[in-house]
């Protein structure tokens, strides 16, 4: 699952620590959303989405096959 | 790793350790000290698994504090490492028909478990944290 959280994270001067407190799980847990070795869960996904007031679609997008 | 409930996980480790501990040793001396009939010899050797059962309670209680990667790498640890224990008995048991081993083997099953998840996990963890 492709995802634009760095940028996002980045526009909104935010740390994966603090985007992890915001949205209740850990700074390695955003890292590993970012880096695509962890896909999230909906309820994380509608979080973080939530947090940068976007779309959930507008965040994460599904890797073409 | 939540700090709240590692420091809860810790704690209550310590505890029903402890609490192990002291059955263990208490049976021993019992058994040694008393000539007990069958059935109560046969309950006091199970009795230090209470606390080992209790054990599971714990760790289903921290797993569940867990944020969803550090479940998803706690359940990758159990399955890997209770594969690992699972194949290694497996290969005890065909070889018990070939090689007589000595002492009773069952008994490091549970032990065997609890160490193996103890290195699997930082494999699982570096995986996910680098």
């Amino acid at each position: 699952m492709k995802n634009k959280i760095k940028d996002l994270r980045s526009d909104h001067k935010l740390s994966q620590a603090e985007l992890g407190s915001k949205v209740g799980v850990s700074r390695q847990a955003i890292n590993a959303v970012e880096t695509e070795k962890h896909v999230p869960s909906l309820t994380l996904a509608f979080k973080i989405a939530d947090v940068f007031g976007l779309q959930i679609e507008e965040v994460f997008f599904p890797q073409k096959e | 790793m939540r700090a709240s409930a590692m420091k809860n996980y810790l704690i209550r480790m310590v505890l029903i350790m402890t609490c192990y501990m002291i059955t263990l040793f208490t049976v021993k001396y019992l058994d040694q000290s008393y000539d007990f009939s069958q059935p109560v010899r046969i309950t006091l050797a199970i009795l230090p698994v209470l606390p080992a059962i209790v054990t599971l309670w714990i760790f289903l209680a921290f797993f569940r504090a867990q944020d969803e990667l550090m479940q998803k790498i706690m359940n990758e640890t159990t399955i890997i490492s209770a594969g690992i224990v699972g194949i290694g008995t497996f290969m005890l048991g065909f070889l018990h028909d070939v090689i007589p081993l000595p002492g009773n083997p069952l008994i490091f099953v549970f032990p065997a478990m609890i160490a193996v998840y103890g290195v699997v996990q930082w494999f699982v963890i570096y995986r996910y944290y680098s």
